[in-house]
């Protein structure tokens, strides 16, 4: 009879490891959670927040151990690609991982997000429809709390409340604000719907945490608790026994007979290494971390795919000056946006499009340059005043299409705080997204010509939306795919990923709702088979 | 950043004639004070945070030593607000003077020294204060300082105090089926306001003359 | 003959089973104001009167029973001299005696209208539900119910009242509803060793768990007006001077919110007319603002000083749990009414009693009334119980009184062992006393009886 340290060990503990750790400890399994960073309570992350110089430092807040850097620490992510674009994302090292610092957007996927090749005749298929998945969806929905109307056509103008559910949201919407209400007022003309962006941020008191109040902090940190972050269910899943291992940094996976993983190695930060033996393996180690491991452990690659097909939402973001007052920073950092090009016939050609409104309190924004214009007393705070009151940003998020040559490595010389590869990330933008530009610049016009708008930054330069996507892609084919359509690794029947990262298409939504999704429903299995 | 106009604006807003006639500024004793005092002329403030003032004097000093040296002369010129006539007092401000000010106006405004990067570990700004930044004095009866709510759920709804709102069906507030329905087609758009999108003109009027006049508001 | 005979027997019990409209709803109006559900609901479901609710007691739990007219579990074979019996003498149908955790002290004194109304409620309105309870067991001698008899004699003294109207605001109909339905004094008045409330204290203050019920007297309630108890009472939040949490919000919540407006002025009125304010009654004095330097200090130090809590102050700690709604000075948010109250001038901050600011902050507050759902997070699981304590010792010294301390002990103390006066902590002794006395007067009544007829049987 075999000693396991745990039924399964999980490599990560952000919102889709703890999820499924969660749900594993619920059946009866016992589970180890290893993480490489500290566990670090809500309002410490809120004291360091508001005691330090860089507020718009979404990791700044958290803490960034030598041998568990982020994703800012300086050489850590060496990235080469294109002259006009510098490939940067952000992911955290602490329990409950990088959905402390999120916005929170919950979309599911469209059906036809699920079939990118078949409709469109670009990109892959994933090997599961929309239906298939959308149970999953549901109890998503539920364990984080997401906030919706079912009565949206979240696809695009033309057609009925879209895509099809199996029960309404959990919770209602938040009010809209009055921005939004101004977009929708005049942008409506234009022929752009305003339509409600589901999110995590509860609209009345749910599983322990209080309504949004309109901190407007979401990101870095929701000081009150109100939208959904990992930890959240870190601490379900602990309190359920889950054994949660801190500054626990997984470096290799052990292969053993008949190819089933049989340990994973760890390392504490003093170098001592540590090996724990368990019947299945969930590598939750996010889209970048996650296929680090396996390439260093030299496990789960015959398909040649892992770290491969990285993409990310890269878009194109424009601020400008309002012809009247909108007051950006009202309720919470994002609501609403304009989905009307999320699926249209162009996407044979080109990425789909979807607008996101940012209702950030800008003063930090505006402040500055108003400060090296000159302005000082009653002039400067009636700038200020004038300028916050009417700076608006919108951004796309928009798709890319999986690339070999796209991809991230074990970095061949750097090395981190533990001894391990830092990253070395090839990310260059294919003529997928770029040929988007053209339609996104009408748009944008349309939009700056609703709001007779002074432009403060045009959106003619790249920016990431820091969604990992496909670098451990889910397929039907083992030769051209990391996980098949379990999330299981085609190479190893006991290694599971619970990451974006087997997302094979990145569509124009942000892709945590659906990675939580795919760890329900890949615990769900390991349950059915412990 | 133009020198007259700095000094014309800081004549504008009151700051020269706010600065006490007595000269004290001049003669104030210990530098922290005489910081303290210059602080509060050139923001236009009387109930500065003594303790951040302190704060902030501290690192100006760390990060120059040479500033307090540079703190007493401008102190200096604003002294002589009651002997000179502002104008001659403007033209008297060196460029050195100038960016003195600047420096220490900034801090109080923004709550830090230096850069903040967003999206790399480390940077050059250092955190004097939050709930003392003056960046959020001016819009504080709207907007909340980040991370401190000031009011509960969805009083976002609300049209913001002063704001005169243009005419809305009532339907605006509504989300899904409710809500008013955007036209059909989406317009075509001008060739004036694409040319700033595309960067190829900074204001209106320049994209205008770019787009020859072709680019008209609809 | 006999047709008629059973009809005649019936005929009341037909008109008792077809109740008219305004008997039941006042039936159910008086349910509502006297919370039956409090403890008579089923904890599995949320039935609000299948029973189950266990009620913590020092001497073990005791379990609310069944009161839907289920014939099986139920009340259902209750006629109205039997309800009117457990409501006027605390005992069953069956004779059994109830435990004075059914406040029937106070509903001894509900006038016959009202009982019968409740009655007709109870058998008529409510579906019934045929939940089964189990036996309240408590450790001997308590067990043995008929004790509670002598209980009974002592302490069961009730006091005519008349009802007044639900419609009509006054005095004497406050002080039907604070002395009957409300039984305010099961919470509010303090109890003596074999836990009868003290009469002579009425209302002067008691304990739930470990929470204070307060002196609803003037000694504490001297500052508040009438509008503005009854406006605490409707929604539970008068911020600036009271907050309702734990058990108090429960019965804003399920009882007052839902009583009328005049029942409430009612209540207010007649409490504001007991007891006496104390000599040096004076407002709270605004304490002065914190300096911001003192919590906002900068990024820390260290790398462990960025992740836990070790080395922050009550007031850092404060500023970074509980000033995002509560204010950086403890104002609270600037909507009105205020959605985040502020601390200061608050009872439970003020209160030199630490018990309900420890047990808020705790527990947390979730009280859904007309004026909607008010929320505050547990903060227990949240903290070591260091930085609780060095917290609640920022809030009671910076909003409550300087130098009104609280320590790591009395947090621990609190959270861990639900409050007794002294009394309860000797409970199984006065029962064992009592128990005793009982005997004795039992062996000396046997024996003086003996001895008597001793004495009278003739040679």
């Amino acid at each position: 009879m075999t000693h396991y340290d745990a039924d399964v060990v999980i490599i990560g503990s952000g919102a889709l490891g703890a999820n499924a750790a969660y749900q594993l400890a619920k059946a009866g399994k016992s589970v180890i959670m290893l993480e490489a960073g500290p566990y670090i309570p809500r309002w410490k992350v809120v004291d360091n927040y508001r005691n330090s110089a860089s507020k718009r430092n979404w990791c700044a807040p958290y803490p960034n151990l030598p041998w568990a850097p982020n994703s800012y620490s300086d050489g850590y992510i060496e990235a080469q690609g294109d002259d006009d674009f510098n490939y940067v994302t952000s992911f955290l090292k602490v329990a409950g991982g990088s959905t402390r610092h999120w916005a929170s957007a919950c979309w599911r996927l469209l059906p036809n997000d699920f079939k990118l090749k078949s409709v469109y005749g670009v990109g892959r298929d994933w090997p599961i429809a929309y239906d298939d998945l959308e149970p999953w969806y549901l109890r998503a929905e539920r364990e984080v709390g997401v906030v919706g109307t079912a009565e949206e056509n979240q696809s695009g103008q033309g057609r009925d409340a879209w895509p099809p559910r199996s029960a309404p949201y959990p919770l209602p919407p938040e009010a809209k604000p009055y921005m939004v209400q101004r977009m929708q007022a005049k942008l409506g003309p234009l022929g752009y719907q305003v339509i409600h962006e589901p999110h995590a941020r509860v609209s009345r008191p749910y599983d322990g945490r209080p309504a949004c109040a309109g901190n407007n902090n979401c990101e870095p940190v929701c000081p009150i608790g109100a939208m959904y972050s990992g930890d959240m269910h870190v601490d379900k899943a602990v309190a359920l026994g889950v054994d949660l291992r801190t500054e626990s940094v997984a470096w290799k996976l052990e292969k053993g007979p008949k190819n089933r993983i049989v340990a994973v190695h760890y390392r504490k930060p003093d170098g001592r290494d540590v090996r724990l033996s368990a019947k299945a393996f969930v590598v939750a180690a996010h889209g970048l971390e996650s296929p680090k491991l396996l390439l260093m452990s030299d496990v789960a690659n015959s398909s040649d795919q892992v770290g491969r097909n990285l993409m990310d939402h890269t878009g194109l973001s424009m601020t400008f000056l309002a012809d009247e007052p909108l007051w950006t920073g009202r309720g919470s950092v994002q609501h609403g946006s304009i989905a009307t090009r999320r699926d249209e016939p162009s996407r044979a050609q080109h990425s789909a499009i979807r607008y996101a409104l940012r209702n950030l309190v800008p003063n930090s924004d505006v402040t500055p340059a108003l400060l090296r214009q000159g302005l000082v007393g009653r002039e400067l705070d009636a700038a200020i005043r004038d300028r916050a009151s009417r700076i608006m940003n919108i951004s796309t998020m928009s798709e890319t299409l999986p690339s070999p040559t796209n991809r991230v490595t074990p970095h061949p010389t750097r090395r981190d705080g533990a001894g391990l590869p830092t990253l070395l990330v090839n990310y260059q933008l294919d003529s997928y997204v770029r040929g988007m530009r053209p339609q996104a610049y009408r748009d944008f016009a349309n939009f700056l010509m609703a709001f007779n708008g002074e432009i403060v930054e045009a959106p003619t330069g790249w920016r990431n939306q820091y969604h990992i996507m496909g670098t451990t892609i889910m397929g039907d084919d083992p030769r051209d795919s990391v996980v098949d359509a379990h999330s299981r690794s085609w190479d190893h029947a006991n290694l599971f990923i619970a990451s974006t990262g087997v997302m094979p298409t990145s569509a124009t939504v942000n892709p945590t709702l659906t990675g939580i999704a795919l760890a329900l429903r890949l615990a769900d299995t390991l349950i059915r088979e412990l | 950043m133009n020198r007259r106009h700095f000094l014309r604006l800081m004549l504008a807003s009151g700051i020269i004639m706010s600065v006490p006639i007595t000269g004290s500024l001049a003669t104030a004793a210990e530098p922290e004070n005489r910081f303290h005092r210059v602080s509060q002329a050139l923001t236009g403030r009387q109930q500065l945070d003594p303790a951040i003032s302190q704060r902030l004097y501290a690192l100006l000093t760390r990060q120059n030593p040479l500033f307090p040296q540079r703190l007493a002369q401008l102190a200096e010129r604003l002294g002589r607000s009651d002997v000179l006539a502002p104008e001659a007092l403007l033209t008297s401000l060196s460029e050195e003077e100038i960016d003195t000010a600047l420096a220490i106006i900034t801090p109080w405004y923004l709550g830090y020294t230096g850069n903040p990067a967003t999206t790399r570990a480390t940077d050059d700004a250092h955190f004097v204060s939050f709930l003392s930044a003056l960046m959020y004095e001016p819009t504080a009866d709207v907007t909340p300082r980040p991370s401190y709510s000031q009011r509960g759920s969805d009083y976002w709804q609300a049209v913001p105090d002063g704001v005169s709102a243009p005419p809305m069906p009532a339907n605006i507030y509504a989300w899904g089926a409710a809500s008013p329905r955007a036209a059909s087609r989406i317009a075509q758009p001008q060739p004036a306001w694409l040319a700033m999108v595309e960067g190829r003109a900074r204001t209106y009027a320049e994209a205008l003359r770019l787009t020859d006049g072709a680019g008209g508001r609809s | 003959m006999r047709i008629t005979a059973s009809l005649l027997i019936l005929l009341p019990a037909l008109a008792l089973a077809q109740p008219d409209s305004a008997t039941l709803k006042r039936g159910e109006y008086l349910a509502i104001a006297g919370d039956c559900s409090a403890c008579h609901r089923n904890p599995d479901n949320g039935h609000p009167f299948s029973g189950g609710y266990r009620i913590s007691s020092p001497l073990g739990d005791i379990i609310a029973t069944n009161i839907t007219p289920s014939r099986v579990n139920g009340i259902g074979n209750y006629s109205l001299a039997d309800f009117r019996r457990v409501m006027r003498e605390g005992r069953r149908r069956d004779g059994s005696y109830l435990y004075p955790a059914m406040p029937y002290t106070a509903f001894a004194s509900l006038t016959d209208e009202d009982i019968a109304a409740l009655y007709a409620w109870f058998m008529t309105g409510v579906p019934a539900e045929d939940h089964q309870v189990p036996a309240t067991q408590l450790p001997f001698p308590f067990s043995w119910r008929a004790m509670m008899a002598l209980w009974n004699g002592l302490f069961l003294s009730p006091q005519p009242l008349a009802s007044g109207s639900a419609e009509a605001i006054g005095d004497a109909r406050g002080e039907y509803l604070v002395k009957t339905l409300g039984h305010c004094g099961s919470c509010h008045t303090p109890r003596n060793v074999l836990m009868a409330e003290k009469s002579a204290s009425f209302l002067r203050g008691g304990a739930v768990g470990s929470w204070q019920a307060p002196d609803l007297t003037q000694a504490r309630l001297y500052a508040w007006s009438e509008s503005e108890l009854a406006t605490y009472l409707k929604t539970g939040s008068l911020p600036g001077k009271a907050i309702a949490a734990g058990e108090m919000a429960t019965v804003v919540e399920n009882s007052f919110s839902r009583l009328t407006d005049s029942d409430r002025r009612s209540v207010a009125r007649y409490l504001l007319t007991l007891g006496h304010a104390p000599a040096d009654a004076h407002a709270a004095p605004t304490p002065p603002p914190r300096a911001i330097a003192a919590f906002e200090t900068g990024p820390s130090a260290t790398l462990r000083s960025a992740i836990g809590g070790e080395q922050m102050s009550g007031a850092q700690l404060y500023n970074a749990a509980c000033a995002s709604c509560h204010g950086a000075q403890g104002e609270g948010s600037r909507d009105a009414p205020q959605t985040f109250p502020r601390l200061t001038g608050t009872s439970a901050v003020l209160n030199a009693d630490p018990a309900n600011l420890i047990m808020t902050v705790a527990e947390g507050v979730d009280r859904t009334t007309v004026s909607g759902h008010a929320f505050m997070p547990a903060f227990s699981s949240q903290m070591s119980s260091a930085e609780l304590a060095r917290l609640l010792d920022y809030v009671s010294t910076q909003f409550g009184a300087a130098g009104r301390h609280i320590t790591e002990e009395q947090v621990n103390h609190t959270l861990r062992h639900p409050r007794h006066s002294l009394w309860l902590q000797r409970a199984p002794w006065a029962g064992a006393g009592l128990l005793a006395l009982l005997i004795c007067l039992g062996v000396w009544r046997y024996r003086s009886h003996k001895r008597s007829h001793h004495e009278s049987t003739p040679l």
